[in-house]
Formats: C-alpha cells, sequence, structure tokens
C-alpha cells in the first residue's frame, strides 16, 4: 500500500523528513525552555490556584519575566 | 460591577465571581448524568432482556444506545466540564466572566441542544456517525454556542487581572479549538429536509474522517478539559500545588500534538490505506508517555499526604479517577497494537475501555470535584462524609462490577470467533453460540451500572442537604491588582504576555491541524486510495430508502459491515472488505461493535421470507437470540416525498445516477418493491409493498453483492 499510494502524492519524501524536524524542533525548544525556567517562577506559577480568592495577591507576580 | 481603590502605587478592583453560573451548569451536569445513566442501564438489560422496550420503536437499542453516548458526553460530562471551567477560569484569572448574557446564551443554548437530541435520537433522526449523531440544524446551533462559549473564554482572558496563564487554562483553551475543528469538519453534510442530511464523505474516507472525530472526541471532550480542571481542583483540594509544574507544561504539548494523530487505530484491518493504519498505531503508543506524565503529575502531587487520602472523599474520589485514567490510557494503546486489536475490536472490551474512561476518570473526578465545590459554594461543611464514603465504595465496585465481565466477555468471544477445529473447519460457525456463552456476563456488567447509579442517587442526596444547611452566594465578592499601569521597562513582556491567550489558541490549532491535514489530505484527495470496482454500482431507490431506514433504527450500533482479511471472517462471513465497494456509501457504516454478526456479505444469503420472519420475531428463527424484534417496520409506511431529493442529493454528492434520474426513480422504487412481496407472496407471505420492511429487505439483499457480481462474471468468462 504505501508503495501505491505515497508516491502519487507530490514531493511526498519531503513528508516524512518535516514531521520529523517539526517534532524534534518542537520538543527541543520546549524542552529547553522548560529546564530553563527559573525556580521563583515556577512557584509562582504552580501556586496560582492555591492563592486564596479574594485577596490583594498580584504584588508577588511583579517580579516575573524580568 | 467594578469598582476601583487606589492605594499606593496599586489599582485595586473590586468585583464579583458569577456563581450562579455555575450552580447551573453544575444542576443541569448531575441531573443529565442521572438520565444517561438510566438510560446506560436500560440498553444493558435489552441486552439480556430484548423484550424490555417500554416505549415500542422509541426505546429500541438501537436508537437509544446513541442517546445514553450522547447524554453521558455532551450533557453530563458537558455540563461538568462548563461547570468547572466557569469556576476555575474566573479564579484563575482574578476576573469576572467576560460577559453575563453570553453565559446564559451558552447556558440555555447548550441545554436546548441536550433537549433537541433527547427528543429526535428516540424518534430515529441520526446521521448514525457515532458521538456525532445529531441531524444538521442541531449541529448548527452547537456550532454557535461553542463560539459564544469560546467568545466568553477568551474575552476573560483579555481582561483579566492575573498576568499568567496558568496551565489549567491552557488545556481549556485546546479543547476549545479543536473540538470547534473536529466538530466542524465531521459535520459536513448535505440537508435533504430539516431532520436528514447524507455525509459529504463516502465510504472510506467518511470512515476516516469520523474516527479522526470519533477519537479526538475523547482525546478534547473527555480528555483534555478533564486534566484541566484536574490540574486546578486536585492540588485546591490537597492544598499544595502539582507534583511537577515543569511536567505539566511537557504534557501539555505532548499531549496535544501526539493525539491527534491516533484515530485511524479505530479502523485496523480495514479497508483503510495500510499507511494511514499504521500512524495511528505509532502515534497511539506514543500517547502512552504524555498521558502517563500527566497520570503521574496528578498522583504525585498527594506525596508525603497520603494520609489526606483516607480521610477526605474529595481526594479518594480524584486518585480513583487518576488510576482509570492511567488504566484506560495504558490499555488504549495496547489495544492499538494490530495483534491484540484482532481480538478486541468488535467486542465488548471495548466497551469496557471506554467504560473506565468514561465512569472512572470522568465520572469521579466530576464527583470528587462536586463534593469539593458545593460546600464552599454554599459557605458550609459536607452534610455527610460518611454518605460520601458509602457512594466512594458503590462506585467503585460499579466500576469493578461493569468493566470485568466485559472485558472476559470480549476477550471470550473474540476467540471465539477465531477458533477452528483440528479438520480445518470454524469451532463457532453459528455467531449466536458466541453470543449466548456471555449473556451472564451482561447481566453483571447491568449490576455494575446499576451500583454505579445508586452511589450517584446517594451523592445528590448528600449535596442537596448540604445546600439545606448552607447559603448559596451567587455573586462572591473578590478584589484583585489591574494588571495596568505596569512598572518602567516591561513594556514588551507585557505586550507578549496580553497577546497570549490569542498566541496561545492559534499554537494550540496549528499544532493540532498538523497531525490532521497529514492523515486527511492525502486520504481524501488521492484517487488511487481508493480503487475502483467496475461492478459497484449505486444503489437503487427501494435501497436506499432501506439504507436510510438501517440507519434510522441504528443497526449500525450492532451490527458491522466490514469483513476484516482474517481467514475466520472470510470464513464466517465471505469475500473480505474492499475500500472500492463503499464508494457510494455517504454515510459509512462499517459499525464498532458485533452483538450481532457482521452484515456485509448478507446480500442473498437468505430468502426475502427468511428476513420477513427475522425481523418480525428474531427468536423464531434464531432461537436464543437477543436481537429485538422489529414490529413497527411492518405497521409503518414508506414514504417516498424526500426521494427525489435523495437521488438529486447523491448526485451532488458524486454518485453517478443520470440526470433527470429522480423524475422516474419512484417508478424503479416500486417496480422492485412489488418483486419483492411477489418473492413474499411464492413462500406464502402476504406482504404490502408499502410496509417499510419491504425497502429495508431490498437493502439488505443487496449488501455486499457488487463483489458477488464480479466473482459470477468471472466465472461465466
Amino acid at each position: 500500500m504505501f508503495r501505491n499510494v505515497l508516491p502519487g502524492i507530490e514531493n511526498v519524501d519531503w513528508y516524512g523528513i518535516l514531521s520529523l524536524l517539526i517534532f524534534f524542533t518542537f520538543f527541543t525548544f520546549m524542552s529547553i525552555y522548560v529546564w530553563r525556567m527559573k525556580r521563583a517562577d515556577i512557584q509562582v506559577l504552580e501556586n496560582l490556584p492555591l492563592e486564596e480568592e479574594n485577596q490583594l495577591n498580584n504584588t508577588k507576580n511583579e517580579n516575573i519575566g524580568k | 460591577m467594578t469598582t476601583q481603590l487606589n492605594s499606593d502605587n496599586m489599582n485595586v478592583e473590586r468585583f464579583q465571581y458569577d456563581n450562579k453560573i455555575v450552580k447551573y451548569f453544575m444542576i443541569a451536569s448531575v441531573v443529565f448524568g442521572v438520565v444517561g445513566m438510566m438510560v446506560g442501564l436500560i440498553v444493558a438489560t435489552q441486552l439480556f432482556i430484548p423484550e424490555f422496550n417500554p416505549l415500542g420503536q422509541y426505546t429500541g437499542y438501537g436508537r437509544i444506545r446513541p442517546l445514553h453516548t450522547n447524554a453521558i458526553i455532551f450533557a453530563f460530562v458537558g455540563n461538568a466540564i462548563f461547570c468547572g471551567i466557569y469556576y476555575s477560569l474566573q479564579r484563575l484569572l482574578k476576573a469576572r466572566m467576560f460577559s453575563d448574557v453570553l453565559s446564559w446564551i451558552h447556558f440555555w443554548g447548550w441545554q436546548l441542544i441536550i433537549v433537541l437530541a433527547a427528543v429526535t435520537l428516540p424518534m430515529g433522526y441520526t446521521t448514525s456517525k457515532e458521538y456525532a449523531e445529531l441531524e444538521w440544524p442541531i449541529d448548527i446551533l452547537i456550532t454557535l454556542v461553542w463560539v459564544v462559549f469560546g467568545i466568553n473564554m477568551i474575552g476573560t482572558m483579555i481582561k483579566r487581572r492575573e498576568r499568567h496563564l496558568y496551565v489549567a487554562v491552557w488545556f481549556y483553551i485546546a479543547t476549545w479549538v479543536t473540538v470547534a475543528v473536529l466538530h466542524i469538519f465531521n459535520s459536513f453534510e448535505l440537508p435533504i429536509s430539516i431532520l436528514k442530511s447524507y455525509s459529504v464523505y463516502a465510504g472510506v474516507q467518511d470512515a476516516l474522517v469520523q474516527w479522526w472525530y470519533g477519537h479526538n472526541a475523547v482525546a478534547f471532550f473527555l480528555t483534555t478539559p478533564y486534566l484541566g480542571l484536574m490540574y486546578y481542583f486536585l492540588p485546591k483540594a490537597a492544598n499544595r500545588p502539582v507534583y511537577s509544574y515543569r511536567l505539566s507544561i511537557v504534557h501539555f504539548w505532548a499531549l496535544i500534538f501526539i493525539y491527534i494523530w491516533a484515530g485511524p487505530h479505530h479502523l485496523l484491518y480495514s479497508a483503510l490505506p495500510d499507511w494511514a493504519q499504521a500512524l495511528g498505531v505509532v502515534f497511539s503508543v506514543m500517547l502512552i508517555a504524555p498521558s502517563w506524565g500527566g497520570m503521574v503529575n496528578g498522583l504525585l502531587t498527594l506525596r508525603g499526604s497520603w494520609d489526606q487520602v483516607r480521610e477526605n472523599p474529595v481526594l479518594k474520589f480524584m486518585v480513583v479517577a487518576l488510576t482509570c485514567y492511567g488504566m484506560a490510557t495504558f490499555e488504549g494503546p495496547m489495544l492499538s497494537l494490530k495483534n491484540v486489536n484482532a481480538i478486541a475490536h468488535f467486542t465488548d472490551w471495548i466497551v469496557g475501555h471506554v467504560h473506565i474512561g468514561g465512569l472512572g476518570w470522568n465520572g469521579f473526578m466530576t464527583f470528587g470535584i462536586l463534593y469539593w465545590l458545593v460546600p464552599r459554594m454554599w459557605k458550609t461543611e459536607l452534610y455527610s462524609v460518611r454518605l460520601a464514603n458509602i457512594h466512594f465504595w458503590l462506585g467503585t465496585l460499579g466500576i469493578i462490577f461493569y468493566a470485568l465481565p466485559l472485558y472476559f466477555s470480549g476477550f471470550a468471544q473474540g476467540l471465539m470467533w477465531k477458533e477452528f477445529t483440528e479438520d480445518g473447519f470454524l469451532r463457532y460457525p453459528n455467531f449466536l453460540e458466541t453470543v449466548t456463552s456471555i449473556i451472564p456476563m451482561y447481566i453483571t456488567r447491568a449490576f455494575g451500572g446499576l451500583l454505579y447509579l445508586t452511589g450517584t442517587l446517594v451523592m445528590i442526596y448528600n449535596l442537596v442537604k448540604t445546600a439545606q444547611k448552607g447559603s448559596f452566594v451567587a455573586n462572591e465578592e473578590a478584589e484583585a491588582v489591574s494588571m495596568t499601569p505596569m512598572g518602567h521597562g516591561d513594556n514588551f513582556w507585557h505586550r507578549a504576555l496580553e497577546r497570549k491567550p490569542i498566541l496561545l489558541t492559534t499554537l494550540s490549532l496549528v499544532v493540532i491541524l498538523i497531525g490532521g491535514a497529514i492523515e486527511i489530505i492525502p486520504t481524501l484527495l488521492v484517487k488511487s486510495n481508493i480503487p475502483t470496482i467496475a461492478t459497484v454500482k449505486p444503489y437503487t431507490p427501494l435501497e436506499l430508502h432501506g439504507r436510510d431506514l438501517y440507519i434510522r433504527e441504528g443497526c449500525v450500533g450492532c451490527h458491522s459491515q466490514l469483513v476484516r482479511p482474517f481467514r475466520h471472517e472470510t470464513e464466517r462471513y465471505g469475500e473480505y472488505s474492499k475500500a472500492g465497494e463503499y464508494v457510494y456509501d455517504h454515510p459509512f457504516l462499517w459499525g464498532s461493535k458485533r452483538t450481532g454478526p457482521d452484515l456485509h456479505r448478507l446480500g442473498g444469503k437468505y430468502p426475502d421470507s427468511w428476513h420477513y420472519q427475522h425481523m418480525l420475531e428474531p427468536t423464531l428463527i434464531s432461537p436464543g437470540s437477543i436481537m429485538p424484534a422489529y414490529g413497527w417496520l411492518f405497521d409503518q409506511n414508506v414514504d417516498t416525498k424526500d426521494l427525489k431529493a435523495k437521488i438529486a442529493a447523491m448526485r451532488t454528492l458524486g454518485v453517478p445516477y443520470a440526470e433527470g434520474y429522480e423524475e422516474i426513480a419512484e417508478q424503479d422504487f416500486w417496480a422492485q418493491a412489488d418483486k419483492i412481496v411477489a418473492n413474499l407472496k411464492k413462500d406464502g407471505i402476504e406482504a404490502n409493498k408499502e410496509q417499510e420492511i419491504v425497502a429495508l429487505i431490498a437493502y439488505m439483499q443487496r449488501l455486499g453483492t457488487d463483489i458477488k457480481l464480479k466473482e459470477q462474471t468471472a466465472v461465466v468468462q
């Protein structure tokens, strides 16, 4: 079936390479991004659901990303 | 509604969270959940007491099985998703929902859709595509309500007071985008009348698009929103942050990237091109990684505080939910391996598998969230922890009594279908033998369902009592610092973050489109995917009408039309199915479960009179059969008023009826009906050509005969 169908698609030889590239690039960048996130930032982010709902609580977020 | 307080440099805003909308979605979820479970119990009972059919055709198995699946997926789980999202989104973004008006349009619109489904499905208005059975006007309504939900959700993100979007919000965004894409692409259908349409895709293509949808409905309606809810409510209930936020980011992207490719594992050994099947298997196996990453992240959140789980019913439910999620997402990839699939496909194993997900993951996570939410929204304590524990055990035992018998019956029946004697004959040539041997399992499964439903009723009592002793706060006061103005020098980041919801939405869309596009576009475009077979001809008008009756009665719920290329299948049913045989099938009717035998080679196997008697009283022809009787097909007459429109629509979709054929189609219709009536008369049956059963016999006698024609021609030559 591979032999019958795939040659029917124009430039099909690029499909496999392209998928691999997309995967590789995407997950590499994501892993690097995740790995390099600062511990302090992570702490703020993971605590977002735990903040008391009706308190003034944005103040400690001010420094993220700087 | 928003007041501002200026204190020092901060711009503090007071506002109110909308709890009323959360309460309404919650009530809708619980009420429709009970209805959906009761319908499930009825269909489960019908499998061992086929006569249990209180309202005749309106409660026939084929018609109300989709009512059960739709009620559970879209009414019970759907409303629970909205309940959880409307509660958590407001708090995570520190803002009231974007618009109260949109919230209420969303709520009432969704309930209207559910009511329309509850009316049309039992009446037999169905497209027959699993989890997408609703007809075209309701499809349009779903699209509109979904857009309203999207505007409301993204609007809230834009006016939020919290700069960062917590990972739960990402899951909500991906859910919204993907469900929109899936629903639109799978619902392309050509209307014939106000409640009847034909899928624009045919045969293999229709199957691929449907299971791309079907699989991802599980992924993006039953999984991603619930993962979002898990990432919010589990840390809340355990009062500690999620085990690893880093892992949650990887979990999110890997899951939405990989899930979308896995659909073809529903079509292994089918007439779908092999390369598409292979892709489906590879990605299904890869899915274990992100799925288990999510489960582990949830369970490890409780590390060091398992003592809490012993005390707290909310956590108990969530732990079992996560465990079931882990089981189902391990089992899914295993079932997608071709050698396992060869046994499991078309059997009860699959039904057991989805119920581990439905009862365990969705059901228990919902119950956990409700036990957490109600005391908070009514500002009180849970009425009875003891009752919640009783519910927990009833539900857990219910899941076990439900799933285990089905695993056993699926495995046993799958092997029985395959078994040959030493002389090379099928050991169980009569399909019915393989059914009657698993009836005790069906009884046990229904008992499991009953336990689960009883537990749910105990929960409702407990939650109503809790609400009665508390007082509900419809608008909860809150205050938060406005996001603007920000400090100096951070304009760039500020702008980038402001755009984040839109950016995230777009990125999610791109990620899910890649998988869909690579799988589906080649199948749709490349003609050589479907080798044409010269003897395959369009259905006659009477057969077409019979096919619509087959769709109306939901025959596809129990009978496949797909003979797989296995020796035991070709021995039992005949020549295996070819892609080219389905080119005029709008929609495809391959089915996904064989409670009865495959019907693809049924045509010409029995005389017309056999079908007549069998449909009237199945047990007379096959003693011990669990097929219900279809008496109404003998009392009701065919209605030919849409015949012209049907022929014209089919031609529009590429079926080669001659130009103007619709004008003379009715003559052919009655001529063929006369022939069947004459055939029946020879066997001593007085039938009327207007009876619906005549059209259905015409269709059943046609099934799979195009290939037989080819064989006959070859022999003659």
